[in-house]
């Protein structure tokens, strides 16, 4: 027969819709919003309401702990600390420190 | 009032069915036991025990309490899941061990006394490995090897701290009351025994067989072994150790490191396991905090902790079944063909996560609410710290870099209806518990002292905290500032005993073996050959050495040095002239004659 190549069976595949990037860039802005939503809604919620404290009156940390927006600049430095510490662990300038390569203990 | 029968008989006889029958009436034993055990549990009245005599000594076999109804309810639960996970082996060792292993962890959590406890114990650690060694491949069967040294020791220092306190104490060291008194006076056997449970809930230091045995076993096997070898070790804890200051500490530490390890980790099963230990802390701190509220908190969140778990568990295990592959370096883009396992993974991410509706929530809080209220200020930044971390690790990382991320390629089927099933179960019981937490703290212990974790404080803290460690999730992505998934491994704790053991065997080899070297060149290269040489030339050195006097003596004629060699020749050969051999025979025999009679 011909010498040509099999034609590819499999049909083209339907891009979907987060492979476009303009709809990533939705989501995230969608996301953004949600974040400066709670950040209100707490300000509304311990300006208006009386928002209980985790810690008690006495401790040392009561008076940061009961400051609007506490948690989320907590959550936000705590984790940007985290992935910047867990890069540390990883290696210096270079040099590996706690990683290795796949095989190590094959070897 | 007398227990009938064990509460574990159910699974016990479903594993042994499984080791009998095959193919798909095997994997029916896996559902089946499950539902008879989980309603013999629910049959038994708070408050019964049964004894059993051995040896001359009266076993505690089963104590029925609160603590043990709830962790025989889950422990049946989650082996009903798994079971139903697994429904798809044919592997009769997996099968028949995955429930005899339920079943010792059932045993486990309804002991009685220390020596009850003992023998479930190591039955633990026994039918669990089989779920690594499953998997058939050498690293699969070199860590399971680890798993079991781990595992094993465990148990011995478990028996060696029953002893300590035997011998201090009598019969009331078989006991299983609180033993933090105990401890915190410095008694040894206290001490050992805390080691033992410290190894089975993974303390820092001594958590590597987690990360290294869960991440080698099968695709099914950490489905069983989450929800059993480490809730074993909790229930013991809040039973044994209730209030001792020392497990604060470690449970921050435990809840603080793996982190860390999990944001850089590769295998993305390897994940989930530092993110277990990480869970396990801060039961283990709730137990520490030793208050009726902190305590139930742990059980809760042992509980939940089962579910949510085995669900990550599952749904990765379905990634590994249909693909093959578990790095998170070469997944991603899954989404497209499995959005059923895409949709159950980001349930058990919103419950480790502890998302507001989802379980997590509802047994978390109760921890890090008690730790504030009682002032373990340093802990509770920790746990905090952890919380957030977790959804970044878990919560985030896990779905994303398996399901979204960059597209891999790959287009692997839906995960089998079994799978599915499983799954789905336990998305819905993750959701339930979240929304009725009622329901589940009346089966507390303590019944949960009217906590409420759903007030407006609670719940809009809980999702800011989430909130901003996704934003910042999404920023490092965004400024190219997130750790990249790359195939790698990481040094852990186990660098140093693995290191020490093959170092210990290579200097054992070249010792040995070079001792064995020398002494074959030795004995076999030179002495034989020396001795054969002497054997064959000796005689000739020592007749030519008499020969000679004679000759100069001008006594023998002999033609010069050829007759010496031929002297030589003959005598190498063994040739004398005859009569020469007689007369030194008559010689002889006249001394010795001479020697007798005289």
């Amino acid at each position: 027969m011909s010498a040509h190549p099999p034609k590819n069976r499999k049909p083209k595949e339907q891009p979907r819709w987060l492979d476009k990037p303009e709809n990533i860039r939705k989501v995230i802005r969608g996301f953004y919003a949600l974040c400066v939503l709670i950040i209100v809604a707490d300000l509304i919620f311990s300006l208006g309401w009386h928002k209980h404290a985790a810690l008690a009156e006495d401790s040392s940390l009561h008076a940061v702990e009961t400051l609007p927006a506490f948690y989320g600049i907590y959550g936000f430095l705590a984790c940007v600390g985290l992935v910047y510490f867990s890069k540390l662990m990883r290696g210096w300038k270079g040099k590996n420190i706690l990683m290795r390569e796949e095989d190590y203990w094959e070897k | 009032m007398e227990v009938g029968t064990h509460p574990a008989t159910a699974l016990l006889i479903g594993g042994l069915a499984a080791a009998v029958l095959r193919g798909r009436f095997a994997s029916l034993a896996l559902i089946i036991a499950p539902l008879f055990g989980l309603g013999y549990v629910a049959s038994l009245d708070v408050g019964t025990s049964s004894t059993i005599h051995l040896f001359g000594y009266e076993i505690l076999g089963v104590v029925v309490d609160q603590q043990a109804k709830l962790f025989g309810y889950l422990f049946h639960i989650a082996a009903l899941v798994a079971g139903i996970y697994s429904f798809h082996l044919r592997d009769p060792w997996q099968v028949s061990m995955s429930l005899l292993y339920a079943a010792t962890a059932v045993g486990v959590a309804f002991a009685g006394d220390m020596l009850s406890l003992f023998l479930w114990w190591e039955g633990l650690a026994i039918t669990s490995v089989f779920q690594i060694w499953g998997r058939r491949t050498k690293q699969a069967e070199e860590a399971g090897f680890r798993y079991l040294f781990f595992h094993v020791g465990s148990g011995l220092l478990l028996l060696a701290g029953i002893l300590v306190r035997y011998h201090g104490e009598g019969a009331d060291a078989l006991s299983l009351a609180p033993l933090t008194t105990a401890l915190e006076g410095g008694d040894l056997g206290a001490l050992l025994i805390l080691l033992a449970i410290g190894i089975k809930a993974a303390f820092p230091g001594l958590h590597v067989w987690l990360k290294d045995g869960y991440a080698e076993a099968t695709h099914s096997g950490p489905v069983w072994l989450c929800a059993f070898t480490t809730k074993c070790a909790v229930c013991m804890l809040a039973r044994l150790f209730p209030g001792a200051e020392v497990l604060i500490t470690i449970g921050g530490v435990m809840a603080m490191f793996p982190i860390f390890y999990a944001v850089i980790e590769n295998d993305l099963r390897r994940v989930l396991c530092y993110s277990k230990i990480n869970q396990i802390g801060f039961m283990v701190v709730g137990i520490g905090i030793g208050t009726e509220l902190a305590i139930d908190g742990a059980i809760a969140h042992a509980f939940t902790h089962v579910i949510y778990k085995g669900l990550l568990f599952m749904s990765m295990g379905a990634v590994l079944f249909r693909t093959g592959e578990i790095r998170g370096s070469h997944l991603g883009g899954l989404y497209k063909s499995m959005p059923w396992t895409t949709g159950f993974c980001i349930v058990g991410a919103a419950s480790i996560s502890a998302f507001p509706l989802f379980s997590g929530f509802v047994s978390k809080s109760i921890i890090i609410t008690e730790a504030a209220r009682n002032g373990h200020l340093l802990v509770w930044l920790c746990l905090l710290f952890a919380s957030a971390g977790v959804f970044h690790h878990a919560g985030i990382k896990i779905p994303f870099f398996a399901f979204f991320a960059h597209d891999s390629g790959l287009r692997p089927k839906e995960a089998p209806i079994n799978m599915l099933i499983a799954m789905g179960i336990s998305s819905f019981l993750c959701i339930f518990l979240g929304c009725n937490p009622q329901w589940l703290y009346d089966m507390l212990p303590n019944g949960a002292a009217g906590y409420h974790p759903y007030d407006a404080t609670h719940v809009i803290t809980q999702i800011e905290i989430l909130l901003f460690s996704a934003l910042a999730f999404t920023l490092l992505n965004l400024w190219g500032k997130y750790p990249p998934e790359l195939p790698s491994v990481n040094l852990d704790a186990d660098w140093i005993y693995r290191k020490m053991g093959r170092g210990f065997l290579a200097f054992g080899e070249s010792f040995w073996n070079g001792l064995n070297d020398r002494a074959h060149a030795f004995f076999v290269g030179s002495m034989t050959d020396r001795v054969c040489l002497f054997l064959k030339k000796g005689h000739v050195y020592t007749m030519k050495a008499l020969y000679q006097p004679f000759c100069k003596a001008g006594l023998l004629v002999q033609d010069g040095s050829k007759g010496e060699n031929h002297f030589a020749k003959r005598t190498a050969l063994g040739l004398h002239p005859v009569g020469w051999t007689a007369l030194f025979c008559m010689l002889f025999f006249l001394g010795f004659l001479l020697l007798v009679f005289t």
